[in-house]
């Protein structure tokens, strides 16, 4: 122990379990029992333990005792090698049952895994420098940036060596390994913050600063943000970050959040409730005390909001190269899908293949003379660079295929409507919609134009059905805004219709090239509500 | 075993309906049971809705400090 747990003479956080055994384990010892408990099997490990998995990166699946697990993997910034993706898919394949999902942290997951597997599939993960380590847990999370860091027209400088120095910082490391809860962090200088900054623990956000007579690129930092059943939107410290101070600075925050943090409570652990009652001045006075004076802030070099959305093909910075932004519907592959794209990468690019925290992909550094070619390819049939506009903007959680809190199916229905949708409606702005099957937002269902949020009902024959409430109007442009319900709970059979009918008033009342969003601040809140009141009226009929 | 939070709407009144099952079928059922507990005559019931549920546990509950259900 490199540093003093102080907060083990809290009388309160005796009554916290979790911290009770965090303080007795690191979290990360878990990788030395693997081997045992896979050797011995799902019976051989205790169920006080099954929690610790968590720091493998490891979550049991619905039912628990089934003994079945979902895996993430950590994909810093998203960026994948060719020998990485290939050993992704063949895990999938061999063990995954052909699942592989790209989920809104830029990481990947599977499902249905033994234990008995699970040492074989870290050792091919390691062979290739991934790891589980920090996927889940109360520990950094995988840290999330710029898909197209390094490559981006619209960024103000390549934040790949940053971020990665910032991950290395933390992996392992055990003096940040047992902090109050999970702690997600984004590092992009995306003028278009790419990254999600406002509902991130803490994120660092292009900024620019004269200092000395020198323009200097760097970051402004956010904390406090976060979505889960209670979302909170990041607040800005008035504080200027070199690029080489970042470590520095993601270390200081980090430790202000493990050593006064709340613990007492896991359901008030998170970074944001510590700001909210700190205040940003506050905080970034605390920040000072670990970091020495740190400039103020300079001028903010974001311009708007892009929600991690690349499609398309697009020159990159560098002359003569471009990059393929691809959807990948609700985020799902299966292996050989995997290892198609992975070829097509180094046939056409340089095998780099780069998750998107909008659940898609994108194929970088193809050179002109290539694309023609490239663009013949047939995988593009099933995953356009051209989505269209429903499928391509459709984000879902996992849901209750293989989640324990989710009351709803949502990833297959989600799927199913943005498709329909998009056979039947033609729009000119594409319409983001998030669909989550239950309240804790791992669907980011708060920051979606039009949210869904599973509940289940009984209907007007009393029997239990899946249902939706129906949410307008989010965004994380200009700071942010969580969008807002609508009254009323659509049966799931009757989903696609009332979504059909709303949007089709959307349609037929926008202005040319009015967005969702616009359209929602425009007509008002009660314009919708009004609408829909009469579409639920129709369907009861 | 499951922690449920379900609202119900009454005579569009939405209350609060806490239930221990351990299913969602069974939770639904038992919401049935707890209102003809609680209601000396049974109301018409508008509206029963299943918004969380949890799994028991020590120090597992629920903070009922708004409704979900607009009116």
């Amino acid at each position: 122990m490199v540093y003093e747990k102080f907060w083990s003479e809290n009388p309160l956080i005796a009554k916290n379990k979790t911290e009770i055994w965090k303080l007795e384990k690191d979290g990360l010892k878990i990788f030395d029992d693997i081997p045992h408990y896979a050797a011995n099997g799902f019976d051989s490990i205790p169920k006080e333990n099954w929690d610790m998995f968590k720091w493998a990166g490891l979550y049991l699946q619905r039912p628990k005792e089934a003994g079945y697990w979902m895996m993430r993997v950590v994909i810093p910034g998203g960026i994948l090698t060719y020998d990485q993706q290939m050993a992704l898919a063949n895990i999938a394949k061999d063990y995954g049952r052909d699942v592989y999902d790209i989920t809104t942290r830029q990481a990947i997951q599977f499902h249905w895994l033994t234990i008995e597997q699970v040492p074989d599939i870290l050792s091919r993960l390691e062979q290739v420098g991934l790891t589980t380590a920090g996927a889940c847990g109360d520990i950094t999370r995988n840290i999330i940036g710029n898909a197209l860091a390094g490559i981006d027209p619209d960024e103000i400088f390549d934040t790949r060596e940053v971020l990665n120095d910032v991950f290395e910082y933390f992996r392992l490391n055990e003096d940040y390994s047992n902090l109050p809860r999970k702690y997600k962090m984004s590092i992009s200088a995306n003028i278009h913050n790419a990254s999600n900054a406002e509902i991130n623990c803490v994120s660092f956000n292009p900024a620019t600063k004269e200092i000395d007579g020198v323009m200097e690129v760097g970051f402004h930092v956010k904390v406090g943000g976060g979505l889960s059943s209670v979302p909170m939107l990041a607040e800005e410290l008035d504080l200027f970050i070199l690029p080489e101070k970042t470590v520095e600075v993601a270390a200081a925050i980090t430790t202000i959040f493990r050593d006064f943090g709340y613990r007492e409570k896991r359901h008030r652990s998170r970074l944001k409730f510590l700001v909210a009652d700190w205040g940003p001045e506050q905080f970034k006075e605390k920040l000072l005390e670990y970091t020495g004076p740190l400039p103020e802030k300079g001028e903010s070099a974001v311009k708007g909001w892009n929600a991690g959305y690349f499609y398309g093909i697009h020159k990159q910075k560098q002359d003569g190269l471009n990059y393929v932004g691809v959807n990948i519907p609700v985020g799902r592959l299966n292996p050989d899908e995997v290892i198609e794209f992975a070829e097509l990468a180094k046939k056409y690019g340089n095998g780099e293949i780069r998750n998107c925290n909008s659940q898609n992909l994108i194929i970088p550094n193809v050179p002109d003379a290539k694309l023609e070619e490239l663009k013949q390819e047939s995988i593009f049939e099933r995953f356009p660079y051209h989505p269209k506009k429903f499928i391509g903007y459709s984000v879902s959680c996992t849901g209750i295929e293989y989640c324990n809190l989710a009351l709803v199916e949502t990833k297959k229905r989600m799927r199913t409507i943005s498709e329909t949708l998009d056979k039947e409606i033609d729009l000119d702005v594409p319409v983001r919609m998030h669909m989550v099957g239950c309240p804790n937002n791992c669907g980011q269902r708060a920051i979606a134009e039009i949210g869904l949020q599973g509940i289940k009902m009984k209907n007007q024959d009393k029997k239990m059905v899946e249902a939706f409430e129906i949410y307008i109007g989010g965004t994380l442009n200009e700071g942010g805004k969580f969008n807002e319900k609508l009254k009323g709970k659509v049966e799931a059979e009757q989903l696609y219709h009332v979504l059909k009918e709303l949007i089709l008033f959307f349609k037929e009342t926008k202005l040319l090239s009015e967005t969702f969003l616009d359209f929602v601040e425009r007509v008002g809140i009660a314009e919708l509500q009004s609408k829909l009141d009469d579409i639920m009226a129709e369907v009861a009929v | 075993m499951n922690l449920y939070r379900f609202e119900v709407t009454i005579k569009e009144e939405p209350i609060h309906v806490i239930i221990v099952a351990d299913s969602d079928e069974k939770a639904f059922e038992l919401v049935d049971i707890e209102l003809e507990k609680h209601y000396l005559k049974m109301p018409e019931v508008d509206d029963i809705s299943l918004y969380e549920k949890k799994k028991i546990k020590n120090g597992a509950g629920f903070i009922l400090s708004e409704f979900e259900t607009i009116l």
